[in-house]
């Protein structure tokens, strides 16, 4: 390793990320530089440059002059290591208190009377999430999920729609996320039909849950759910926590915020469709 | 059985983070996007983790190694981390201590992580929820590449631009 390279790991170590120790180690020894200059001979774009000469002034390690335009100095390696040290100090003092704060919380959360107790349970088969989910959804007032299309298929294969429109039709709710592609279009119609309000996701990351009035859950990561059978492998997990359930519950509301409704979607891809015919 | 805490900010989730790495006793793994593990670095996570993997703690992490980090993920490398990359994208980033002490977080689509990024992440003491998570990480384990032969992948690729 280079003098150089030692030299810029040590100053990370003083919590500048690899851009920041670069581009001070840069201004250190070539001296004061307006941005564009310094981000051809790092090897980046400007704007980006921009950012990171932001968090060094932040950081108290870079100054910038006061006339047009703007020429940016290292500031003598003592001083911005000291002025480094002292903002670390700071935030991490500000982290500890937020640790201590935070411990304190979570053990006023562990005293709860043993008739809450919550129950975390893992489901292994497409059969065991359906018999534990739809008697949920026959007593549920709100029903929200995050799922892709495929489970669509299956909420309409083992008949799971009708006891959504039964939730619906006695004055229940059910909004969803989904991400609607051309062949899922009559599966997402489908739910639409019974009065499910879904939303597509552009950003759609394979997420599945389930969340049943704000209490019952079931989530499931790197499902890979290859066929529409009941025996079918597919690791869920099951918890009547609320706490879950409000973590969930938020998470869906900001997809929620960032999705559009799927009927949109529906056009763009039907009108895509008949384009391309 | 105890449940879990919601959090609400990127600074409340690295808190978490450090408590689980002060508090585990055999076994830590994490899976976390490039942003998270950087914002993580900068509050001596790895000064941290060191005492750790001295007294025979076995951390394990997944992030994407690219040319901006590289010199991050050696520092862990260097204390003894057990590193991969992935650049699969992945349904929840987490943090797990000793297979029950755990802090995660829904992928919703957020690019880079700041300490403004909203999140809302949850911090759970259930081995059930835990076991839930390492399933998870384990596929990811299992899929990804050893870090010290991505480092040197990438750094052929950087050679052979200055080659050219």
């Amino acid at each position: 390793m280079s003098s150089t390279d030692e030299f810029i790991r040590r100053l990370m170590g003083f919590g500048l990320t690899e851009k920041e120790a670069q581009c001070y180690f840069h201004l250190l020894r070539y001296g004061p530089k307006t941005p564009s200059p310094l981000a051809k001979s790092l090897h980046t774009y400007r704007e980006d440059m921009h950012r990171t000469l932001n968090s060094l002034i932040d950081k108290g390690v870079v100054r910038p002059s006061l006339g047009s335009p703007t020429i940016y100095a290292a500031v003598e390696l003592e001083t911005a290591l000291e002025s480094t040290l002292k903002k670390h100090e700071s935030e991490l003092r500000e982290m500890e208190r937020r640790k201590r704060a935070l411990e304190e919380l979570s053990r006023q959360q562990h005293f709860r009377p043993s008739d809450e107790a919550m129950t975390f349970k893992i489901l292994n088969t497409a059969k065991e999430i359906m018999t534990t989910t739809l008697p949920i959804i026959e007593h549920s007032k709100e029903f929200l999920w995050v799922a892709p299309t495929l489970a669509l298929v299956f909420a309409s294969t083992f008949g799971a729609n009708p006891t959504v429109q039964e939730l619906v039709e006695r004055g229940g709710h059910s909004r969803g996320v989904t991400d609607v592609v051309y062949s899922g279009i009559p599966s997402v119609q489908e739910v639409l039909d019974i009065g499910v309000d879904v939303r597509h996701f552009d950003n759609y990351h394979g997420l599945y849950y389930g969340v049943f009035d704000r209490k019952h859950c079931v989530s499931g990561i790197n499902l890979d759910v290859k066929h529409v059978r009941l025996d079918e492998p597919a690791t869920m997990l099951y918890t009547d926590d609320p706490v879950y359930a409000r973590y969930l519950v938020s998470n869906f509301e900001m997809l929620w915020k960032q999705s559009v409704p799927a009927e949109e979607r529906i056009q763009e891809l039907l009108k895509q469709g008949s384009e391309g015919r | 059985m105890p449940s879990g805490t919601v959090i609400n900010s990127v600074e409340d989730t690295v808190a978490v983070i450090l408590k689980i790495i002060e508090t585990a006793k055999h076994d830590i793994v994490f899976l976390l996007p490039p942003s998270l593990f950087s914002i993580a670095g900068t509050y001596n996570t790895v000064q941290r983790a060191k005492p750790f993997i001295d007294k025979g703690g076995v951390l394990r992490g997944i992030t994407v190694i690219s040319r901006e980090n590289i010199e991050e993920v050696r520092m862990r490398l260097d204390i003894g981390v057990d590193m991969r990359h992935s650049d699969h994208v992945h349904e929840v980033f987490m943090v797990v201590g000793d297979k029950q002490s755990s802090v995660s977080v829904l992928n919703i689509g957020a690019e880079a992580y700041t300490l403004e990024t909203p999140v809302v992440a949850y911090w759970s003491e259930d081995p059930t929820y835990a076991e839930y998570l390492l399933a998870s990480f384990e596929t990811a384990w299992s899929q990804a590449v050893p870090a010290e032969e991505r480092i040197q992948v990438l750094l052929e690729q950087r050679y052979q631009r200055a080659d050219q």
